[in-house]
C-alpha cells in the first residue's frame, strides 16, 4: 500500500509507474483513460485488489502525468481521410504505440505475462494489447470503453463538451472548479461523489501533473484506430466487459459492441453507473476482475 | 477546496481520505503553499489509513494576508538572523502554532499527528509545546531548533532565501522559483523540468504575495531559541532530516533530535530542502513510525 512511483524505460521512452506490489502477487496492469492520470484510480479498488492476491501496477500513459511528453501536432483532417481510405495516418504515435507503452513496462519489470485492465481509452488499450500482444496476457478487463464501430451512439453533447471544453485559464481553482464540473455531467447517476471528494479527485491529478497538451495526441491516436471490431473477433483471452448502464461519455453500446465481438468475453452492465468509477462499485469491480483471473488462471494451469 | 475561519482568520484547507480515521495534520514551510505538499504524499497517507489536511498558513496562498503589516524591513531581519537578536515581527510563530490548531478546531478534530516541514517543523514543535492535548505525535522534518550556535545555511541557499519573488511577475517568479528549488533541491533525487515547471507555476499562479513571506521571516528569526521549550516535551516524536539540506544543515534536524526526549532522529542521505516524489515513502514510513509509537504509548497508559 504506498505510493512509491518511479521511472523506467519501457518501449524507447520514460514511464513512470508504480508498484503496489506484492512481488508474489498476480500481476495486474492498470491502464487509464484519455488524459487522466494513474493517481485517479480509487484506493478501495486497488486496496481491493490487492486484497484478492494481485500485484496492482499502475502507470501514466505517454503525455500524461509524469510520463515522457510527446511532440507534434496531428493533422485531424488526415486522419479522417486515413481512416476513409483504410491507410494508417501519419500521426505522433497510435493506440497501438500506447499498448506497446504498457506491455514495455512489463518487460522493463521483468513480467512475462500479466492480468490487464483499463478504463474508456484505457479500454481501448486493452484491446490493443490483446490484439497485438496475446502471449503477454493472461486475462483482460475493458471497462466504460468502446470498439471504434462507428455505427454505435455517440455521447451525448453534454458529455462531450464536458470532455473536450478547456478551462478558462491554467490558475488551479479555475482548472478545478472546471473539472468538478466536466465530471458532474458524466459522473455515475446513482453514486454521485461529494463536492469535497469530487475537489480531492480533481485536485489529485491537477497537483500530480497538468498537461492539457498531450490530449490532442491522444485523441489523435484513438480516432485513427478506427474500428477494431475485426480484430477483436480474433481475440482468443478470458475476457471481460464492465459498461455503466447510464455512461453519457461511451455509452452503453460499446461495451455491448466490444463483447459481442470477443469470443466468450463476459459482459456486465451495471444500473446507475456512469463514466466514472464511484468507490462504492469497487467492491463488485474487484470481485468481477478477480473471478475472471481466478478463472483464467485455473484454465491455464489445466492446458 | 473550502475555508474555515480558526484563530480569528481565514484559513484555506484542503482535506484527503476517510475523516473518520485519525488525523494527520501537515504544516508546511516559509513562503510555501498547501499544494507543496506532493498529492502523492497525501495519497500514500491515505493508503495508510489517514485522513489528511493541508493548509496555507496566514500570508501566504488563499488565507488572509497580513497585508495591514506592510512589509517588513529585511534589513533588520537579515541582521537579527546573523546577531542572534529578535527583530520586530507582525505576528509570532506561535500565532501561526494558534492557527494550526484552529483548523483543527474547525474540522472537529480533536488531536492529530503534527507533520511540519521547514518552518512549517518549527510550527509543528510550537503545536507540540504550546497545545499538548492536540498532539498525538510529532514529526519535524529539514527544521531546526533555533539555536544560535548552529551552522548558517550554505550561501548560495542563503541567497535564494534572501531573494524574494518579484512581486506581480509570472514569469519572473516562476524563473526564479525554479532555480531555488534546484539550488536547495536534493542532489540524490533530482525532480524533472517538466515536474519542476508544473509545480511552480501552478504555485505562482495560485497566488504571488512575496511580502507575506518577508513577515513569515519575521516571525521565524523573532521565534529564537526553541530547545528548552522542546526539553519538556513528552510526545513520541520523529525527526527527518537531509543530509544535504543546504539551507537548514543537517545539524539543525539533529538538533531539534537531541532536544526532544525520546525523539528519534532520521537523516537521509542525498536529500536536500524539498520533496521530491522519490522520497514520498521515506517520509511517510517516518510518520507510520511514530505513529506506532504514539499508539503504542497511548495503549501502555
Amino acid at each position: 500500500m504506498s505510493v512509491d512511483m518511479k521511472t523506467i524505460k519501457a518501449n524507447g521512452i520514460t514511464i513512470n509507474y508504480e508498484d503496489r506490489g506484492p512481488a508474489d502477487g498476480k500481476p495486474l496492469l492498470l491502464v487509464n483513460g484519455y488524459t487522466s492520470t494513474m493517481m485517479s484510480w480509487p484506493l478501495p479498488l486497488m486496496d481491493g485488489l490487492k486484497a484478492r492476491g494481485f500485484r496492482v501496477i499502475r502507470y501514466d500513459n505517454r503525455d500524461v502525468g509524469k510520463s515522457e511528453k510527446l511532440k507534434g501536432i496531428p493533422n485531424m483532417g488526415d486522419v479522417m481521410q486515413a481512416l476513409k481510405a483504410g491507410t494508417k495516418a501519419d500521426i505522433p504515435y497510435h493506440l497501438s504505440d500506447m499498448a506497446a507503452d504498457g506491455m514495455g513496462l512489463l518487460d522493463a519489470l521483468g513480467i512475462k505475462r500479466a492480468h490487464i485492465m483499463g478504463i474508456s481509452m484505457g479500454g481501448m488499450i486493452v484491446q490493443s494489447m490483446a490484439i497485438n500482444h496475446p502471449e503477454k496476457i493472461i486475462s483482460a478487463t475493458s471497462i466504460m470503453s468502446s470498439t471504434g464501430n462507428p455505427d454505435l451512439p455517440k455521447a451525448t453533447d453534454a458529455a462531450m463538451v464536458a470532455l473536450q471544453e478547456r478551462p478558462a485559464s491554467t490558475d488551479r481553482e479555475t482548472v478545478l472548479r472546471h473539472n468538478m464540473k466536466g465530471r458532474r455531467v458524466y459522473q455515475s447517476p446513482a453514486y454521485p461523489m461529494s463536492d469535497e471528494a469530487l475537489y480531492q479527485k480533481c485536485a489529485t491529478e491537477y497537483d500530480h501533473m497538468y498537461y492539457p497538451e498531450g490530449a490532442t495526441r491522444q485523441y489523435a491516436a484513438i480516432i485513427a484506430d478506427g474500428s477494431r471490431v475485426e480484430r477483436l473477433k480474433k481475440v482468443d483471452l478470458p475476457f471481460l466487459v464492465i459498461h455503466g448502464k447510464a455512461d453519457p461519455l461511451v455509452p452503453v453500446e460499446g461495451g455491448i459492441d466490444t463483447a459481442k465481438h470477443v469470443a466468450g468475453a463476459k459482459l456486465e452492465l451495471i444500473d446507475g453507473m456512469g463514466h466514472d468509477l464511484p468507490v462504492e462499485l469497487c467492491p463488485r469491480y474487484v470481485e468481477l476482475i478477480a473471478d475472471l483471473a481466478d478463472s483464467a488462471e485455473r484454465k491455464a494451469a489445466a492446458e | 477546496m473550502a475555508q474555515v475561519q480558526a484563530n480569528g482568520i481565514t484559513i484555506e484547507y484542503e482535506s484527503f481520505g476517510d475523516k473518520a480515521n485519525e488525523t494527520v495534520l501537515l504544516i508546511m514551510g516559509l513562503g510555501a503553499q498547501l499544494t507543496m505538499w506532493p498529492v502523492e504524499f497525501c495519497q500514500e497517507l491515505v493508503s495508510r489509513g489517514f485522513h489528511v489536511v493541508r493548509f496555507d498558513n496566514r500570508d501566504i496562498g488563499l488565507s488572509t494576508k497580513f497585508e495591514a503589516a506592510g512589509m517588513p524591513d529585511m534589513a533588520a531581519i537579515f541582521g537579527a538572523l546573523m546577531s542572534g537578536t529578535k527583530p520586530d515581527s507582525a505576528y509570532t510563530l506561535d500565532d501561526m502554532a494558534a492557527d494550526a490548531v484552529g483548523v483543527l478546531d474547525a474540522l472537529s478534530i480533536k488531536a492529530a499527528h503534527i507533520v511540519g516541514a521547514s518552518m512549517g517543523g518549527m510550527i509543528a514543535q510550537l503545536v507540540a509545546i504550546n497545545h499538548p492535548t492536540r498532539t498525538l505525535s510529532l514529526t519535524s522534518i529539514m527544521s531546526t531548533t533555533g539555536n544560535p550556535g548552529l551552522p548558517q545555511a550554505k550561501p548560495e541557499a542563503m541567497a535564494v532565501l534572501m531573494t524574494p519573488a518579484p512581486e506581480g511577475d509570472i514569469e519572473g517568479a516562476i524563473a526564479r522559483g525554479m532555480n531555488a528549488w534546484k539550488v536547495i533541491g536534493s542532489p540524490a533525487y533530482p525532480t524533472d523540468d517538466v515536474t519542476l515547471r508544473q509545480w511552480v507555476s501552478r504555485d505562482v499562479n495560485r497566488s504571488l504575495y512575496p511580502v507575506g513571506t518577508a513577515r513569515q521571516m519575521a516571525a521565524i528569526v523573532a521565534n529564537g531559541d526553541r530547545r528548552e521549550k522542546l526539553k519538556k516535551l513528552n510526545v513520541p516524536t520523529v525527526v527527518v532530516h537531509g543530509e544535504a539540506d543546504p539551507l537548514v544543515p543537517v545539524e539543525g534536524g539533529k538538533d531539534t533530535a537531541a532536544n526532544i526526549p525520546g525523539a528519534e532522529l532520521r537523516v537521509v542521505p542525498g536529500m536536500g530542502h524539498d520533496f521530491p516524489l522519490g522520497l514520498v515513502k521515506t517520509y511517510a514510513d517516518a510518520v507510520s513510525s511514530v505513529v506506532a509509537r504514539s499508539r503504542g504509548a497511548k495503549a501502555a497508559e
